[in-house]
């Protein structure tokens, strides 16, 4: 039969857990906070660099600190421990840990020893574990670095340009001014007359119904004039007369001037006749 | 038996039978997962390697009774479940009593078992599902615990009747027995080839240590991500349309979170971890999916789909 519920046991692994919680997430934050001051002192440096006042340095920083906080602490879970625990004794951790978590309202003899094994476990943590030590060092070197380039390039004045200053003249610059525009380009006429579109009597005659009548004696053409076939010979291999080609000014208008000449000789020749 | 012990238990049963059996320890892992979780056991492998002989050893080693079919096409339901005769007291009076078959026993082993007819087949399905057999008009219950170990040969498949895939799912693992290594044949020969006498096994594990070792399998915790993606394996055998014709059943689920627990209280946790349900979705799964032809053309093995799944 199995013993007994021992609350004891049970409570005691919860306390164990929130407080394995806290030190993960205490020492997440610490290097968070360290992530965010390398970031404003760069953003001061840059500031300093550019003669700007040194509370502008938080118009970058303050969205980059916002996120590495926010994503630091949400991480600041147990998944951070497989991450960190690489020591032979804590390995797979994480399993045990999450599956206690989830199983804490069971009770029976394999969770009871799981629960002692866990506990023992917890025990031989250190919170020196979760610290990457040389991470955390190399942030501190950063930082030392940033401010004692801060301090120094203060202390010699050493600016790069300065910002208010380039602004300025950008805006006197010809870049930014006015654009003056030649009037005499954008002149026009307003066109007050339909010549465009053509004869208008033209068009309203369109309209109107048309009555014809050929009057054969006023007219110069005899229909009742009929002659016999006669045999011509059309041996020339020449066009008819009626038909002529001309070159037309028009061609002349987009030609560039130094073909033109070479344009219109064609054009002659080929109107000779062959 | 306590927590504590069943390392130490598992580890003398493992020690017991490398007496008998070189090599060949998933084998052995896998048959003892069965007994932890209760369940039946299927195991496909060459002749010679072993398979009848692990089972016989394991029935040693284990304080159960034993009793082995060899099945044949002539092989009669009555053959395994037993049957009523007529017997006559020596005042001459003369009843029926029913003569018990050898599934009546903890331990069962049906060798070759693809070789019975359906008819046979099916009475040997029932016990199994059941544990109980019906004779006529009574039923009679199996003794506590029951296990049936089957072996199948996959060559010689002719005069062969194949297990429906309905009934397959009845076995909760399905084994596949590979040949030894190098190392471990030759240490088979220098066991079997010589004048080395086997030596005698000693019983392991009583009837009541079983009990509890089945007791304490089930209780081993899992925690809920790992439940979701057991249940997440077996549905996505049903949707992936292209290359299973037939996924597996919600009796895979449950047979797969047993076979992770009973693995990793084999290996001395008291918690399941992802490997456990890998390495056991194999042989919980091989005989519950149907590969497409597609699958099959391509030259996809039961391994192979069940490798897509994870």
């Amino acid at each position: 039969m199995p013993k007994p519920v021992k609350p004891t046991l049970k409570r005691q692994v919860r306390r164990a857990l929130a407080e394995l919680k806290t030190a993960i997430s205490v020492v997440a934050l610490v290097r968070a906070v360290l992530t965010c001051s390398i970031i404003f002192l760069v953003s001061l440096l840059i500031m300093q660099l550019v003669s700007l006042k040194w509370y502008y340095a938080f118009v970058p920083a303050l969205p980059f600190m916002m996120v590495v906080i926010i994503k630091t602490l949400r991480r600041a879970t147990l998944d951070e421990i497989e991450s960190i625990l690489d020591q032979e004794q804590v390995s797979g951790f994480r399993h045990v840990l999450t599956t206690i978590h989830d199983t804490m309202r069971i009770d029976n003899e394999v969770v009871r020893e799981l629960h002692r094994e866990t506990l023992g476990q917890l025990r031989r943590i250190k919170n020196s574990y979760f610290i990457r030590f040389g991470n955390m060092a190399g942030k501190i070197v950063v930082v030392m670095v940033l401010s004692v380039l801060i301090v120094g390039l203060a202390a010699f004045d050493v600016r790069f340009l300065d910002f208010t200053q380039t602004v300025e003249e950008l805006k006197d610059s010809r870049f930014f001014g006015t654009y003056v525009l030649d009037d005499s380009l954008l002149q026009y006429e307003e066109n007050e007359s339909g010549d465009i579109y053509g004869n208008e009597s033209l068009a309203e005659l369109g309209l109107e119904e048309l009555a014809i009548t050929l009057s054969p004696v006023e007219s110069e053409i005899d229909i009742s004039d009929i002659q016999d076939a006669e045999r011509r010979s059309f041996a020339q291999e020449r066009a008819a007369r009626e038909i002529v080609a001309s070159n037309d000014a028009s061609y002349e208008e987009n030609i560039p001037k130094e073909y033109r000449k070479i344009v219109k000789f064609y054009f002659n020749e080929i109107t000779k006749g062959g | 038996m306590e927590v504590k012990d069943v390392k130490r238990t598992v580890d003398a049963l493992f020690n017991e039978m490398s007496k008998v059996i070189v090599g060949q320890q998933d084998m052995v892992q896998q048959l003892l997962t069965g007994l932890m979780t209760n369940s039946h056991v299927l195991m496909e492998g060459y002749p010679g390697l072993a398979k009848t002989l692990a089972i016989k050893t394991l029935a040693q080693v284990l304080d159960l009774s034993f009793s082995r079919i060899q099945n044949t096409p002539d092989l009669m339901p009555s053959d395994i479940t037993g049957t009523t005769i007529i017997e006559e007291s020596s005042s001459g009076r003369r009843s029926f009593k029913f003569r018990k078959g050898p599934v009546f026993a903890n331990i069962v082993l049906a060798d070759e078992i693809n070789r019975a007819t359906p008819k046979t087949q099916a009475a040997m399905l029932e016990a199994m599902q059941e544990r109980q057999v019906t004779v006529g008009n009574e039923t009679y219950e199996l003794d506590a615990p029951f296990f049936v170990l089957a072996t199948q040969n996959p060559i010689e498949q002719e005069g062969t009747y194949p297990l429906p895939e309905a009934q397959t799912d009845r076995f909760l693992l399905k084994v596949l027995v590979e040949y030894p290594t190098v190392e471990e044949e030759l240490g088979i020969v220098d066991m079997y080839g010589g004048d080395t006498r086997i030596p005698t096994l000693r019983k392991v594990l009583r009837k009541t240590d079983l009990a509890a070792l089945q007791r304490l399998t089930r209780q081993v915790p899992i925690k809920n991500d790992l439940q979701q993606y057991i249940v997440k394996i077996v549905n996505k055998s049903r949707n992936m349309k292209d290359l299973i014709e037939y996924g597996a059943s919600p009796r895979a689920s449950i047979g797969l979170t047993l076979a992770a627990k009973a693995r990793a209280l084999l290996q001395g946790r008291k918690y399941v971890s992802t490997e456990d349900i890998k390495e056991m979705a194999f042989p919980v799964l091989r005989h519950r999916i149907i590969p497409t032809f597609e699958a099959e053309r391509e030259g996809l093995s039961h391994d192979d789909l069940i490798k897509k799944l994870f």
